[in-house]
């Protein structure tokens, strides 16, 4: 669902840690992630069946959850069997509902780790498409107590202990960077805004002097419009 | 267990327990049907989760409330029967009426049940609020926002029940319980069929930077990019009349009676209500955490 506005992935990046990591993850190859898609969402089904049976009314529609650093996204479907998930580059051109939004605020929002609707409102993911089906994503993920992290590393088998410190030293370094590069963001566009102010200030001020010179130029026709009616009364 | 009781939403079991484990005195609930005013897809409880919940909260010492709120369907009250059944049969603490009908149905055939009078049934007097009290035996009414302290003062002086206020949430002074407006354009409404500006008519469109929030087709709000977004309903619509655009029905603003908790209690309110059944998990663990600790902030102070 490629919106008639622009790309939404494009329209509200900011600088973040994983903006980088996106860019250079561009030429590596999907089939890794979607091995482990697979996986992971055998393991979400299985595991959270109460979740499974709220998203019935929403069986068979196709969710694009495009994450703004990376140039894939990932397609999801519920059915009862369980969830097809692919990470492709050529999603579904009839997608119910697109999310598109900073990977990590959508794994928070998935985790419950934050409040969806406070992304949303506060601007800092987009969707579009059927806000019924949305919400009763929403509503049926928000209600158990899903830890993506665990279904992640549960797939990394022998190694799940060690991925799953990795992964959590990985999400603590985000947040961090996530902090310091706000701070490159301020600093970037302070400047600008500053810039944008003082326009808007010098903008206001023309317009003042516009309407004053415009109500002096009123007030000189009509003197004119007198004195020429005088005039005309003389000559007569 | 405080001396002033705080009422915590719960949508979902997940969000039970969350505000169960963040200091809630009491949770509401609705089952996953018509018959709350919080019909939303994917939300609620089933009879099953229901009995979880309670046993849940029970065994933390929290109560569970169950909302049955909405207006039973001329003709079939089948639904809203079995949910009364099942509210008694689970042991529920109290359960949320509106419906002068169901009122005598719960008081007769449940007389052990104790009963909360519902903000849709809008009883804002004290005439009406002892008339339900005195027929049905209701134990507590849950007034309306557009009440304010001094009136609440007023009514509580003159009503031999509990009081409860909302104390944080969306600012709806409309006179709740009957509000109709979101019928006009979805011909849905929240007395009927438990939904204000229902999800299935609600539609969001990006056009560059602005954000256009509808409702059934209509625009209720234009968002420049700097500015936060709301939910389409008709009431907080921002719309062009005599050539300015502004909010004409009400300002966008939440409620929050943090700051007045001490005149509420010193006005006799026993409870204080947390507004939002379909927030997420996040949100009730974080008001829910902040309400608590104002609440205790204010009884160590011996308020």
């Amino acid at each position: 669902m490629q919106s008639e506005f622009g790309n939404p992935r494009v329209n509200g990046a900011r600088f973040n840690p994983l903006l980088f990591a996106g860019l250079l993850s561009r030429p590596l190859p999907a089939r890794p992630v979607n091995f482990a898609l697979e996986k992971i969402c055998t393991r979400l089904a299985r595991n959270h069946p109460q979740v499974l049976e709220r998203l019935e009314p929403i069986f068979g529609q196709v969710f694009i959850i495009s994450p703004q650093e990376f140039d894939r996204v990932f397609q999801v479907r519920f059915h009862g069997d369980g969830i097809d998930a692919i990470y492709t580059k050529t999603p579904c051109e009839e997608a119910d509902v697109m999310i598109c939004g900073p990977l990590m605020s959508l794994i928070d929002m998935l985790d419950g780790k934050q409040d969806g609707d406070a992304l949303f409102f506060n601007r800092l993911i987009t969707v579009e498409g059927n806000t019924e089906s949305l919400l009763t994503l929403r509503n049926a993920l928000d209600s158990d107590d899903i830890d993506l992290m665990a279904e992640i590393t549960a797939t990394f088998g022998p190694l799940k202990k060690i991925s799953r410190r990795v992964l959590e030293k990985g999400r603590s370094a985000y947040h961090t960077a996530e902090q310091d590069m706000e701070v490159v963001n301020t600093a970037l566009l302070n400047p600008l805004l500053k810039r944008v102010a003082s326009l808007e200030q010098e903008n206001l001020a023309l317009k003042s002097r516009l309407k004053g010179a415009e109500k002096n130029l009123e007030r000189l026709q009509r003197r004119l419009s007198s004195l020429d009616k005088k005039t005309r009364g003389l000559k007569s | 267990m405080s001396d002033y009781e705080l009422v915590c939403p719960a949508g979902t079991p997940a969000a039970l327990r969350v505000a169960t484990e963040a200091g809630a005195d009491a949770v509401y609930v609705g089952l996953r049907d018509e018959t709350n005013a919080r019909n939303f897809p994917g939300l609620n409880f089933s009879v099953k989760e229901l009995q979880q919940g309670i046993e849940y909260a029970h065994e933390r010492g929290t109560k569970v409330f169950l909302a049955v709120n909405t207006y039973a369907r001329a003709g079939n009250n089948k639904v809203w029967v079995e949910a009364i059944d099942n509210a008694a049969r689970l042991g529920v603490d109290a359960l949320i009426l509106a419906d002068i009908g169901l009122l005598d149905y719960a008081a007769n055939k449940h007389p052990d049940l104790r009963l909360h009078l519902s903000v849709q049934a809008s009883a804002s007097n004290p005439a009406s609020i002892n008339f339900y009290a005195r027929k049905f035996g209701v134990k507590r009414v849950v007034l309306p926002r557009v009440l304010t302290v001094s009136e609440i003062k007023a009514i509580n002086a003159q009503i031999d029940v509990e009081s409860e206020v909302f104390a944080f949430g969306g600012m709806c002074p409309m006179a709740e319980g009957r509000c109709s407006l979101s019928s006009y354009l979805t011909g849905q409404s929240p007395n009927m069929n438990g939904v204000c500006s229902p999800a299935s008519h609600v539609s969001y469109e990006q056009r560059g930077p602005i954000l256009s929030t509808k409702l059934a087709g209509l625009t209720i709000n234009n968002f420049e990019e700097h500015e936060n977004a709301g939910y389409p309903t008709l009431c907080k619509g921002r719309f062009c009349a005599n050539e300015k655009t502004g909010y004409l029905f009400e300002e966008p603003t939440s409620l929050n009676i943090a700051k007045i908790l001490p005149e509420l209690i010193a006005a006799g309110v026993t409870a204080f209500k947390i507004e939002g059944r379909q927030r997420s998990k996040a949100y009730i663990g974080q008001i829910v955490s902040s309400f608590r600790e104002a609440v205790n902030q204010i009884e160590s102070a011996g308020t």
